[in-house]
């Protein structure tokens, strides 16, 4: 297949040849426009998917890939959303069809899998009851028949001891565990099509690998159709045969998974390619040598939570140092004590044992010179006060009482992080999230700190926008000579801006050195489990780790 | 207490499934027509309209249980329907505020995405939403009705405990002033207790300690 297949109006050929896909094709789309008031979510959007095979749509948030998915199930309807033009999903015309017709499709022949895997499940059920009850909609099965089909799903989907957890409620299951468990119900009526939209954005890298394996074997047992929604290049060139690039609700690229990651024609492509941070490549050095002054130091650390029997430490016995102009990066998955680590060292959090120095000092609570980037720019900013305020407050904090010093030096902090000092007065919900984000670290600067703990900084964001983000940091840390803290899940995140790297499970540092160092040539078994499940751009390299992977995943 | 949280819950139930449609707007006036009427208001109402003008019920007076059960009910019949009738508005707004909330959540979205019908979604995924603040307003509710309804009870002239409150009052009788707050208090801090409980029972992740 040739390259030249961009353009809006050809519609993409699976694998099939033109005449034999009219009739057998699974979905089919042609010239999709979906507007809400007068946004175009989606624009003139055509592509066929054959039976069997997987379709990957990949762009950033705000593209209308998972307005795209939802109109598949024709789940617009009654939400103002005007649909236009065809829509064919397994012989069933979604714009025409009658409610109990869309009913009978949906979840019976084509099921969705959703991002966030919490949320998705009703609380107050257990897992195996909702899965029974849609079950039972699409099959005459009685309750029981339909009790068992669910614990035969679950099983299906690798959830041990399915019996037992069938009956656990969707809050006592992990995150891996829960969307395995909405897999399970996806698979529970056999479907013809498969759409997961975002289906590993919530999860960790080595459960994102599982499940995505999981879908990959599934696929084969089943030979059901695949839909996968993913802002996520990497696991789009894990899981499909077919890629199409969105952009602004259009089609900007599309064709075999392999043409287009290798040899993008777009310059879109090519920019959404150069964002996602590679975990084989190396960082540029930085000019921190390794010899600079230690400005903090931690030692002994450990935090625990709870009473009693329900103790547990969340962070225990880490020791680290961080020099003057370096970045060092702390990796771990969700649960592994990360977080806790970077309060504490900030001074947000006590420590139950051990101390943080700053300067070679003790020290106690937070002051300005530790500051810290937070996670989610969302509930990070107080939404009834304009940015501008919420910069200001490290600024009042220190005695500063002059408004209009103040305003100027807010003025140059939103400049400095690339925002225009004009938008002091505006409010968190009028920003993006890269911008919200960028107003956290204004805020962070505020203070003039000596070292900014960054806690996952870019994860609530889509590539290109944390590839910025990132970006901007590592020029403060050179301009400031600020000393930087990084703590995230990303394995390739963290080697892009991290000189040092330490790996953390289970609230112990498991394994430290420079990153190239622990990247190139891991020596904890955990830390090689880490690397082998970040996803590759390359399908040949991710068919090579998926082998590696279940060698290495212990049974 | 029965009656009133059977028209509270289903006028909500209804509201939430036809809103935006004359039905739920029409319930939406009735209930805050109704929260907006004092009880001695709708109570004389239903007296003129009930006993006065369509001659359904004998004027109420009072029959002790013991003596004849059937006549204590009939008789009972309008002082319990005023009081459900002012105190099932509250609970028809908190079903469907609640109710509302949860059909906004995502979890219903899976449901609907999944096929399940529009009846199952409202009656189980999204009632169940509306369990716990339900059953917070019903024990505090619960408590305080054990005191006595003063109104009511002053209006249909019936001897229970809010009127046996009044006359102390007007008599400065504080012993039994003393005694009917102890007791309301005692129920009250009983209801809540017991609504805790319920709690943990209706919403899983709710952990007693």
């Amino acid at each position: 297949m040739s390259l030249d297949k961009a353009s809006n109006e050809v519609p993409v050929e699976s694998v099939e040849s033109v005449e034999s896909v009219e009739s057998r094709a699974l979905v089919e789309v042609d010239g999709l426009t979906v507007a809400f008031g007068s946004l175009r979510a989606v624009d003139g959007l055509s592509f066929r998917l054959a039976k069997g095979a997987a379709l990957g749509l990949v762009g950033e948030s705000g593209s209308g890939k998972s307005t795209v998915a939802s109109a598949l199930l024709g789940l617009h309807r009654g939400t103002g959303a005007e649909v236009g033009d065809t829509i064919r999903v397994a012989g069933t015309d979604v714009q025409q069809a009658s409610e109990s017709g869309l009913r009978r499709l949906r979840g019976a022949k084509a099921a969705m899998v959703f991002q966030d895997p919490l949320s998705s499940l009703d609380p107050y059920y257990a897992v195996g009851d909702q899965i029974a009850e849609v079950y039972r909609v699409h099959t005459r099965a009685s309750r029981r028949a339909a009790r068992a089909r669910a614990v035969d799903v679950l099983d299906r989907v690798g959830i041990p001891d399915a019996v037992r957890r069938s009956r656990f409620r969707p809050h006592e299951f992990s995150g891996g565990m829960r969307q395995r468990a909405l897999i399970a119900m996806a698979l529970a009526c056999e479907p013809d099509l498969l759409i997961a939209d975002e289906p590993t954005t919530a999860l960790d890298v080595t459960v994102q690998a599982q499940i995505l394996d999981l879908l990959h074997t599934l696929r084969g047992d089943t030979g059901m159709g695949l839909l996968l929604v993913t802002h996520d290049v990497g696991v789009a060139a894990e899981s499909v045969d077919d890629v199409l690039v969105m952009r602004h609700g259009r089609a900007v690229e599309r064709g075999p998974v392999v043409a287009v990651l290798g040899a993008p024609a777009r310059a879109y492509t090519r920019a959404l390619l150069a964002a996602v941070a590679r975990v084989d490549a190396r960082r540029v050095p930085g000019d921190a040598a390794g010899s600079a002054k230690v400005v903090l130091e931690a030692v002994g650390l450990r935090r625990e939570f709870g009473r009693g029997k329900r103790a547990f430490a969340a962070v225990d016995d880490v020791s680290l140092t961080v020099r003057r102009g370096e970045t060092l990066g702390i990796v771990g998955e969700s649960g592994s004590g990360k977080t806790t680590l970077g309060r504490m060292l900030v001074g947000l959090l006590e420590p139950t044992a051990g101390e943080v120095r700053y300067e070679g000092r003790a020290r106690s609570g937070a002051g300005p010179a530790v500051q810290m980037v937070f996670q989610d720019p969302v509930s990070s900013l107080n939404p009834r006060r304009s940015v501008g305020e919420s910069i200001a407050d490290p600024l009042r904090a220190r005695g500063e009482s002059d408004e209009g010093r103040v305003r100027g030096r807010v003025g140059e902090l939103l400049e400095r992080v690339g925002l225009d000092p004009a938008h002091f007065d505006r409010y968190p919900h009028e920003f993006s999230g890269g911008q919200r984000q960028r107003v956290g670290i204004a805020r962070a600067l505020a203070a003039e700190p000596r070292v900014i703990v960054c806690d996952e900084p870019g994860s609530a964001l889509d590539v290109t926008t944390q590839a910025q983000v990132v970006a901007l940091l590592g020029e403060l840390q050179r301009e400031l000579g600020l000393a930087l803290v990084f703590v995230a899940h990303d394995l390739a995140v963290v080697r892009q801006v991290s000189d040092r790297v330490a790996v953390m499970r289970r609230g112990r540092i498991v394994e430290s050195g420079p990153a190239d160092e622990v990247y190139d040539n891991p020596r904890d078994p955990y830390t090689r489990q880490l690397l082998a499940a970040a996803p590759a751009l390359d399908p040949a390299v991710a068919a090579r780790r998926r082998v590696a992977r279940q060698e290495l995943t212990p049974a | 207490m029965a009656l009133w949280l059977l028209i509270g819950v289903g006028t909500g139930v209804l509201s939430a499934w036809r809103r935006g449609r004359p039905t739920e707007r029409l319930l939406t006036g009735l209930t805050l027509a109704s929260t907006a009427t004092p009880v001695f208001v709708i109570g004389l109402i239903l007296m003129i309209v009930v006993c006065g003008q369509l001659e359904l019920l004998p004027f109420p007076h009072y029959v002790p249980f013991a003596d004849d059960p059937e006549q204590w009910a009939w008789n009972l019949l309008l002082p319990w329907l005023s009081l459900a009738l002012v105190e099932s508005a509250k609970y028809a707004r908190l079903t469907r505020a609640s109710m509302l909330e949860t059909l906004a959540e995502e979890h219903v979205r899976t449901f609907r995405a999944y096929g399940v019908g529009e009846r199952s979604i409202i009656g189980r995924h999204a009632l169940r939403g509306a369990v716990a603040p339900l059953i917070a307003l019903t024990a505090t509710d619960f408590g305080s009705m054990f005191g006595g309804a003063v109104l009511t009870e002053t209006l249909f002239g019936l001897p229970g405990l809010g009127q046996e409150l009044v006359e102390a009052v007007k008599a400065v009788d504080l012993a039994v002033v003393v005694g009917m707050v102890l007791v309301t208090g005692f129920f009250v801090v009983i209801a809540n207790a017991v609504a805790d409980v319920l709690y943990a029972v209706a919403d899983r992740r709710v952990v007693l300690i």
